[in-house]
């Protein structure tokens, strides 16, 4: 929800010189000025202001309107209290003490979410924001609100997008054509769009047109010139308008133009994709060269035996095939021996591996036998202990059962006859879990 | 003046969009709260087949206050007087701001269709109403054929 807060204090702008071009700082969006891009729910509309619900609250019947819209239909009420009751504008129930509650969030919730137009579109701002961002929009955002001038002395505004200038906008300059004086800032929109007497001729025909309309003109001139439509592939025909269309039924070229724009067409595509495939030619090629260089070291070794042999003829060899023979067996010779290296170490290793688990083995044995041990004499201990808990509680039950009838006496002794048992099981489960 | 309300804006939109059908009302191109307004006559009703105009005005606190709005053409009716003014509650005491101009004009078109003696206006036309209905409705034929056709 936009609540409404004011940000840098208004400024003075009385000064400025165009009362036109001159719009007081919105500090805060009336929210119901605002335009709303889409259609919205007919039942989100106030029935009194006929907007898009602003701050609703909920009367005691029930009916949603906008807090300043209740305000208002109560202030008048009041005014004429002679004539009116203070009654709800839907279904004239009386409303007892000006009962009005909130409504529900997720109605405010929908309200923000409605999209509308930055309220400074009439100065060019082309946002559209959900509503409840807006104020946020104005306050920091919109290139188009009005903020100080980065100049320190001055005290007047410049737009947001005008700040980027760095240096003050406000001296005043006049117009070259009409003579009156406009600040920095507004000068640019006048000459575009209001002043009266700035003229300039039509390149073509001479008429001399205000400044502002020069564009619109150029497009509807009766002698303005325009080349032929084949004018890029060769054409240097340049006519005014209705000649043009004459000379387009005969022109050779003109008619070819379709045609040779879909080949230009073509060609781009063709040439975008040769592009793409150099592209990936030189990564190949580049690739495979890295390839190449890994594996040069290797080739380097049997090509070098072979090109002393065959520049010196002193060498031990007959040909390269003799020697690449050579160099076969030799190598055949060395993987024999490395591997029988290879299954003496295997052996070895195993072997050891062997010896080791052995060893281990026996000292497994040895440990548990040892736990055994410890096993036996714990088992010991507790059964002693046990024992002498029994035997302790054995004489309590006596001393108790003096002071108590013959009849629990005998109760009591029975339970101390049946505990021992109880006790031994549980001693063997611990046991167990040992 | 100050700028045109939004809500007078929308409603001039969507009358002229979506009109009521029998109604019209035009607004003033150098007075955008004056509309000139046609009410056809309510079928089975004396006023059948007559066009009346009316004028209508949104005062500066429309729509706290109910729109002035009085007959141009003569009409016969006992809650309407000579000059036009019309006795109708929705335009004095039980104006509400959620009423519109649509629904106003909806108001007087069926209060055409039912006028109301008890609450009248016009003292003598309620009078004559009340004694002879007959001949009442005699003369609002008569007179919406002498001023209210084309």
């Amino acid at each position: 929800m936009a609540t409404p807060t004011s940000s840098s204090p208004r400024r003075p702008s009385s000064l400025q010189a165009d009362a036109a071009l001159q719009k007081p700082q919105v500090n805060l969006v009336d929210l119901r000025a605002l335009e709303y891009v889409d259609s919205y729910d007919h039942n989100l509309m106030c029935a009194i202001c006929h907007s898009p619900f602003v701050n609703p609250v909920r009367l005691e019947c029930e009916h949603v309107f906008c807090q300043r819209c209740v305000n208002d239909a109560m202030s008048h009420q009041d005014r004429d209290s002679r004539v009116y009751s203070i009654t709800c504008p839907s279904c004239r129930r009386r409303i007892e003490n000006r009962a009005i509650t909130p409504v529900p969030k997720i109605l405010n919730h929908i309200l923000d979410d409605l999209c509308v137009k930055c309220p400074l579109e009439y100065l060019g701002c082309p946002e559209v924001k959900a509503r409840g961002d807006i104020q946020d929009h104005v306050n920091k955002y919109c290139a188009y609100a009005e903020v100080k001038c980065p100049s320190e002395s001055c005290l007047l505004t410049v737009l947001r997008k005008d700040l980027d200038e760095q240096r003050c906008l406000h001296s005043v300059m006049k117009c070259e054509d009409c003579e009156s004086s406009f600040m920095e800032r507004d000068l640019e929109i006048h000459r575009s769009r209001h002043c009266e007497v700035g003229k300039a001729s039509c390149p073509d025909c001479n008429a001399q047109v205000l400044l502002r309309d020069l564009v619109g003109h150029i497009e509807c001139c009766p002698d303005a010139t325009f080349p032929c439509n084949a004018a890029e592939y060769g054409c240097d025909f340049v006519a005014r308008r209705e000649t043009l269309n004459e000379h387009l039924k005969t022109c050779p070229l003109a008619k070819f133009v379709p045609f040779l724009r879909m080949q230009n067409e073509r060609l781009e595509a063709h040439e975008a994709a040769l592009k793409h495939l150099r592209h990936r030619n030189s990564i190949l090629e580049t690739s495979f060269s890295t390839i190449q260089e890994t594996l040069s070291p290797s080739t380097n070794l049997i090509d070098s035996p072979s090109s002393s042999a065959a520049g010196s003829d002193t060498g031990p060899f007959d040909s390269t095939a003799h020697h690449l023979l050579c160099l076969h067996e030799s190598l055949r010779e060395e993987v024999n021996r490395v591997s029988a290296a290879v299954s003496e170490v295997d052996a070895k290793a195993s072997m050891m591996v062997m010896n080791e688990s052995l060893r281990i083995k026996e000292d497994l044995s040895h440990a548990n036998a040892a736990i055994g041990n410890m096993r036996m004499q714990l088992h010991w201990l507790m059964s002693a202990r046990l024992q002498n808990q029994q035997r302790v509680a054995m004489i309590r039950a006596q001393s108790s059962g003096d002071g108590l009838g013959s009849s629990t006496d005998a109760g009591g002794s029975n339970r101390s006859v049946e505990l021992p048992v109880r006790r031994l099981s549980d001693s063997t489960r611990q046991d167990t879990k040992l | 003046m100050s700028a045109l309300p939004k809500r007078i804006v929308k409603e001039t939109e969507r009358l002229m969009a979506e009109p009521v059908p029998g109604i019209s009302a035009v607004p003033h191109e150098d007075n955008l709260r004056y509309f000139d307004v046609m009410i056809h006559g309510p079928s089975q009703s004396p006023y059948e087949s007559g066009v009346f105009k009316l004028e209508l005005f949104l005062p500066d606190d429309y729509p706290m206050t109910p729109p002035k709005i009085r007959f141009l053409t003569k009409i016969y009716h006992p809650n309407i007087d000579k000059l036009g003014r019309i006795c109708l509650d929705v335009l004095k005491s039980n104006w509400s701001p959620a009423l519109q101009i649509r629904t106003i004009l909806l108001s007087i078109q069926a209060l055409l269709g039912a006028p109301n003696p008890d609450d009248p206006l016009a003292n003598d036309v309620a009078q004559r109403w009340k004694e002879d209905e007959q001949a009442a409705i005699q003369t609002a034929r008569e007179w919406t054929r002498q001023y209210a056709m084309a």
